[in-house]
């Protein structure tokens, strides 16, 4: 007999919102991980994740054994349950209108700082080439992430997430440095505003796109906890680091000044 | 006789009918239907086996499924047959003991012939 099984009974459902950990106790934390990241690269919406790790949990907690021993390796595993499912065919999981969301909060946040920084030298914009493809490579690699093959490769070498920004970021500024020509330049006042549009649609698409919340891993019969706190959170991730940057701009501004 | 000396490939042919039998006799959960499976003479049956398999009659329509509060666990998913799983259990018996008839005379010549030589 599992321990587990002992634990106090009363509506689980309000003490494991969206929290894996919760829904699955005796169910081994790095089984659980894998077994979660596999679903979710196989499209499964949150509250089926919930319904096949509870599933698990109520077998291993009857049984005694664990979940490797009683289900095999969770990637195997999961495939199964996915394609008992019928959602295995699935080849992406992001829809148009989440990427042209982030698409469009990642463009108006680049605008809106530039914008910003010239602004406060109070001149206007200098567009140089390497900005261009620099900005049309960063909008490249971020609509790439919406493919599961991209997702699931750096999940499944995480240690990518060192290297891969740093090179990213010192591509970037080499190709500042190297293509530093000016091909044309823009007035502050308009490409701020270009900016602010630019995240406002974002907002505004990511709102419409979210009505539900954010496809938490819920236990069966209970329903997903969208405070509007969260809901506001996620939708005004851009316009929030948009402002993180407008300071940092600021700040770089008067030291240099 | 040991059980666990089915080969899987047997047990994964005969698995749908044998669980569509056992909710003949009314709703029942995962781990309740592997003790089942194992007192009929199956020997263990893996979750990682079943459930995919419990998932594939849901998505049919052959099960319906509830979840239950366990006794102090988390709680049970408890499957029911619906009328469609019910006819589909009882023309997946008849068809499996016709199926089995006709491998059954087979092997029933195999063993005499084996036997007479002996």
């Amino acid at each position: 007999m599992n321990s587990k099984a002992t634990r106090a009974t009363g509506p689980m459902v309000e003490r494991i919102f969206g929290d894996p950990g919760a829904i699955a106790p005796s169910v081994e934390k790095a089984w659980r991980d894998d077994f979660i990241i596999e679903l979710r690269l196989r499209s499964l919406p949150g509250e089926a994740i919930g319904d096949a790790l509870m599933t698990v949990e109520s077998h291993v907690a009857e049984s005694g054994e664990k979940a490797q021993d009683a289900f095999g390796e969770a990637k195997t595993y999961a495939r199964e349950v996915a394609a008992a499912t019928g959602t295995a065919a699935r080849g992406w999981s992001v829809s148009a209108a989440t990427v042209a969301s982030t698409l469009l909060g990642l463009a108006g946040m680049l605008l809106s700082v530039r914008a910003f920084g010239s602004w406060l030298d109070g001149e206007p914009i200098g567009v140089t080439t390497g900005e261009l493809v620099g900005l049309a490579v960063l909008i490249l690699l971020a609509s790439t992430l919406f493919f599961t093959a991209t997702l699931r490769m750096l999940v499944e070498h995480r240690w990518l997430a060192l290297p891969v920004p740093a090179l990213l970021v010192g591509g970037l500024v080499g190709l500042h440095i190297a293509l530093d020509e000016p091909l044309f330049e823009l007035p502050a006042l308009a490409v701020g505003v270009a900016g602010v549009l630019s995240l406002t649609a974002s907002v505004l698409l990511s709102w419409v796109e979210e009505p539900a919340g954010l496809d938490q891993v819920t236990a069966p019969g209970q329903a997903p906890t969208v405070t509007t706190k969260s809901r506001m959170a996620a939708v005004l991730i851009f316009p929030l680091m948009t402002l993180g940057l407008f300071i940092f701009t600021w700040v770089l501004h008067l030291i240099v000044t | 006789m040991n059980t666990e000396q089915w080969p899987s490939e047997w047990l994964r042919g005969v698995l749908g009918v044998c669980v569509l039998r056992i909710l003949l006799d009314g709703p029942s959960y995962g781990y309740a239907i592997t003790q089942r499976l194992a007192e009929a003479g199956l020997g263990t049956v893996k979750g990682g086996t079943l459930y995919p398999l419990l998932g594939r009659l849901e998505e049919a329509g052959h099960v319906e499924v509830d979840w239950r509060p366990g006794e102090g666990g988390p709680g049970r998913k408890f499957y029911a047959l619906t009328e469609q799983g019910r006819a589909e259990a009882g023309e997946q018996s008849a068809r499996w003991v016709d199926f089995t008839t006709t491998t059954r005379s087979l092997t029933d010549e195999a063993l005499a012939q084996t036997t007479g030589r002996n």
